[in-house]
């Protein structure tokens, strides 16, 4: 495709134009002129070799629609059309309206594990940000063996998640693991942590932090990002270097933080796996989160049109959460460097 | 802005999409039911410790029927009454043809539409009546498999409740030997605490090294205190579960004073430490001499001879409240089924037949130490291991649980309440008021339901050794 049918093809004419208005596009035609018909609310029709050039964009991108339609908004659609029905999977689904989102709000084991699931976001989440920010400025040290740094630290989050379940186990062996035994130093008696609904979470959200690696590297990618003469002028200026990081590392890093922001609060609306592996919801419901509850219901007690309500009810509260994130975001998110 | 037009078109775009989407989805040509090749049977087999058996049990059939292709697959279930896996490949279309699965499950599955009644298969290929055929396995058994007026599988194995002694750990002590023999009857729970103060060890930091007994440990649990104390469940009458009734508190008062008394967090430490979850089967404390009674199953002597060979133990009966009480267990096991969209065909029957009767029960029984439900084979004295004849003498006192539709339910609730009192979280009469409230109302939606007369009891007809 040449230069310019790559700008035919991001007409700029008219309000229903979907190019960047903003972007001066060097080189462009002269917008075409308005057609017979479009009077008025500044549509035109397309020419043919825009038609041309819709096509084939549609085609490039087609794997990416086709791989969207199914997997994702044909079973959001699915998922929708099922909750208002009791079915099991196998027979007919029967229309119950509003029943199962009713149930779902009445049910106190939803409360329990809407509960479970919101403390681990909150102290999760955070820490999981400050940890991988540590580690992301551990591996940004201006020293010649980092490569090894950057693996090592990276190494963990590798592993996968039930993988790590299991090593974990070990780990809060009461007499034997390693992390026992240093809590022993402070004079805590043997305790099973994955038996005390005080701490089975507290495990959890430990562990989490050992996946910390692969928002390490977003943050390194924006660590690097951030130009070395704003810091060589800070130097200058007499800034010492909480100052720089403060005042520089942080504020340019937001567009990085409120990734790692949305990722990490999806990701821990949605554990599970380790709740599965190492608890299996317990001990007293204490890691009974959303999404295990949610698998319940729908494999164990055959209810997908129930499972399915919690589901819908997780995508509108991740939407709103999202929403409000970004919507917060605009107060401390700075684009300075992205922008640029 | 996007126009009211640009939106039209823009949703049904969406839509065209998404339906194609949903298209590609949902349309699949993989046969099932009668379209399926007859002679190919795909079976999903028994849990993968013990494949090697039904291994054997597939070549004995294949001896007899050579042009049926038999595929068996092991399939994990992730835990009690976990069906994702066969859901999930019902729906794709790829399920088996013949399931191997918890009997318990069945009344449940089969009310989700999840199974195929075999009543039709019974009338064709044997010619008798459902009832008649079913007649040839323990009575208890085939209730569990009966739902809605239909039977949905052929029973497999049974086990009972028995409880292991360690004999060295309990001469070490010194413990009277009278007591730990299965023929003067079941201890008290009285004795079992005298017990206790004998063999409990505690480092002084109140760890514990020793113990006697952990009455929520493996095969121990609530719900086998209430089997024991003769708890019903449910009642036939109303269609009404009694989670929440006089007998069942009771029950769960005892069991709360009993985590008191033994400090749950304390023995918890112990277990995971000695025995953490998923630890491999060599791994116990029972095993490792720390443990003086382990409450379990008939398989029980198969892991010891696997894995402890030289342990010197012998098994009694559960503990009861009363002195001179009758001993008392319960009773579970498998069965074999037909998913939704088996091909139901006639070699598929006859491996099901074959597997679920006589030859098969007495191949596999003996194989992995547990009771055959198939009446011919139990009273074959070859039919079984007769390492464990202690717990096939006592099927003749071993209840079970109801065959009700909310089967996982119940066993959930009755799990929660458990570890709740062990976390001291709630009080036994909030925390069983609360799971007959998570039961009842799912129940309901199955009443009025018809359970087998006689249900739960022991089998009236059960005879070990055949001295009929």
């Amino acid at each position: 495709m040449s230069t310019s049918d790559a700008i035919a093809a991001n007409p700029r004419a008219g309000g229903a134009g979907t190019g960047h208005a903003d972007r001066p596009t060097a080189g462009t035609e002269a917008p075409p002129p308005l057609r017979r018909g479009d009077s008025g609310s500044g549509k035109r029709r397309l020419t043919p070799r825009e038609k041309k050039n819709l096509r084939t964009g549609l085609l490039f991108i087609s794997p990416w629609i086709i791989g969207v339609a199914v997997f994702v908004i044909y079973p959001l659609v699915y998922s929708f059309a099922i909750s208002l029905t009791q079915y099991s999977g196998m027979q007919a689904p029967t229309f119950i309206g509003m029943k199962n989102y009713i149930a779902a709000f009445a049910d106190p084991m939803v409360h329990t594990s809407v509960g479970n699931t919101v403390y681990y976001m909150v102290l999760a989440v955070p820490i999981g940000l400050v940890v991988a920010l540590l580690l992301a400025l551990a591996m940004n040290r201006n020293v010649r063996e980092v490569a090894i740094y950057r693996t090592l630290l990276y190494l963990p989050s590798l592993i996968p998640m039930f993988a790590m379940s299991f090593i974990f186990i070990v780990f809060v062996n009461p007499q034997f693991g390693i992390v026992n035994q240093f809590l022993g130093l402070f004079g805590m008696p043997d305790t099973n942590l994955l038996g005390d609904p005080r701490y089975a979470k507290i495990v959890m959200i430990v562990m989490a932090q050992l996946g910390a690696g692969n928002a390490a590297l977003i943050y390194l990618a924006g660590l690097r990002n951030i130009p070395e003469t704003l810091y060589e002028a800070a130097r200058i200026d007499g800034a010492g270097r909480m100052r720089q990081f403060f005042s520089i590392t942080v504020p340019l890093l937001t567009p990085t933080i409120l990734f790692n922001l949305i990722t990490g609060v999806s990701g821990a609306m949605m554990v599970f796996t380790e709740a599965f592996i190492m608890t299996n919801g317990g001990p007293d419901n204490a890691t009974l989160f959303y999404m295990l509850y949610l698998y319940r219901n729908a494999f164990s007690y055959g209810q997908l049109g129930f499972a399915s309500a919690l589901a819908v009810l997780l995508f509108l509260f991740g939407m709103v959460l999202a929403g409000l994130i970004y919507w917060l975001s605009r107060r401390f998110v700075n684009y300075d460097v992205s922008a640029g | 802005m996007i126009d009211r037009r640009t939106l039209l078109r823009a949703l049904g775009a969406g839509a065209t999409v998404t339906v194609a989407g949903g298209s590609i989805v949902s349309c699949t040509n993989r046969p099932t039911g009668a379209d399926r090749d007859p002679d190919t049977v795909r079976v999903w087999g028994i849990w993968a410790s013990d494949s090697d058996v039904e291994a054997d049990v597939v070549e004995a059939f294949s001896e007899q029927h050579p042009e049926v292709n038999i595929e068996i697959s092991q399939v994990p279930s992730s835990g009690e009454g976990d069906a994702s896996s066969v859901i999930t490949s019902v729906r794709g279309r790829t399920g088996p043809d013949v399931y191997f699965s918890d009997r318990f499950n069945t009344a449940q599955f089969a009310s989700l539409g999840l199974l195929e009644p075999i009543d039709p298969l019974i009338e064709e290929y044997e010619g008798v009546s459902p009832e008649e055929f079913m007649s040839g396995w323990v009575k208890f058994a085939t209730d569990e498999l009966f739902y809605d007026g239909q039977y949905y599988g052929l029973p497999m194995d049974t086990d009972t409740r028995g409880m292991y002694v360690n004999l060295d750990l309990a001469d070490e002590v010194g413990i009277d030997r009278e007591l730990l023999d299965p023929g003067n009857g079941p201890l008290t729970y009285d004795q079992m605490w005298e017990i206790d103060e004998q063999v409990s060890v505690q480092d002084d930091r109140g760890t514990y090294e020793r113990v006697t007994w952990i009455p929520w440990d493996d095969q121990a649990s609530l719900l086998t205190w209430a089997m024991t104390s003769e708890v019903s469940f449910f009642d036939n009458e109303t269609c009404r579960m009694l989670l929440n009734a006089p007998e069942m508190l009771a029950v769960a008062e005892m069991y709360a004073g009993w985590v008191e008394r033994l400090d749950f967090p304390r023995l918890d430490a112990f277990k995971a430490t000695y025995e953490p979850p998923n630890s491999p089967p060599t791994q116990s404390s029972f095993f490792s001499d720390r443990q003086l009674f382990q409450i379990t199953g008939p398989w029980g002597v198969q892991s010891l001879a696997d894995y402890k060979p030289d342990m010197n133990y012998t098994v009694t009966h559960l503990p009861v409240p009363e002195a001179g009480g009758a001993p008392v267990t319960w009773a579970g096991g498998f069965a074999l089924t037909m998913p939704k969209g088996a091909s139901m065909s006639r070699a598929a029957w006859e491996f099901f037949k074959f597997y679920a009767g006589y030859e098969g029960q007495k191949i596999l029984m003996n194989g992995i130490s547990r009771i055959p439900t198939n009446l011919e084979t139990i009273k074959d004295p070859e039919g079984w291991n007769p390492d464990i004849s202690f717990f096939v003498e006592i099927m003749g006192v071993a209840k079970s649980r109801p065959p009700l539709p909310v089967g996982t339910k119940l066993w959930d609730a009755m799990q929660t309440v458990q570890e709740s009192l062990n976390q001291g979280s709630g009080t036994p009469e909030g925390l069983l008021d609360e799971a007959q409230r998570y039961v009842d109302p799912t129940m309901q939606q199955f009443c009025p339901v018809t359970l087998p007369e006689g249900y739960g009891e022991p089998d009236p007809n059960f005879d070990v050794r055949g001295e009929d």
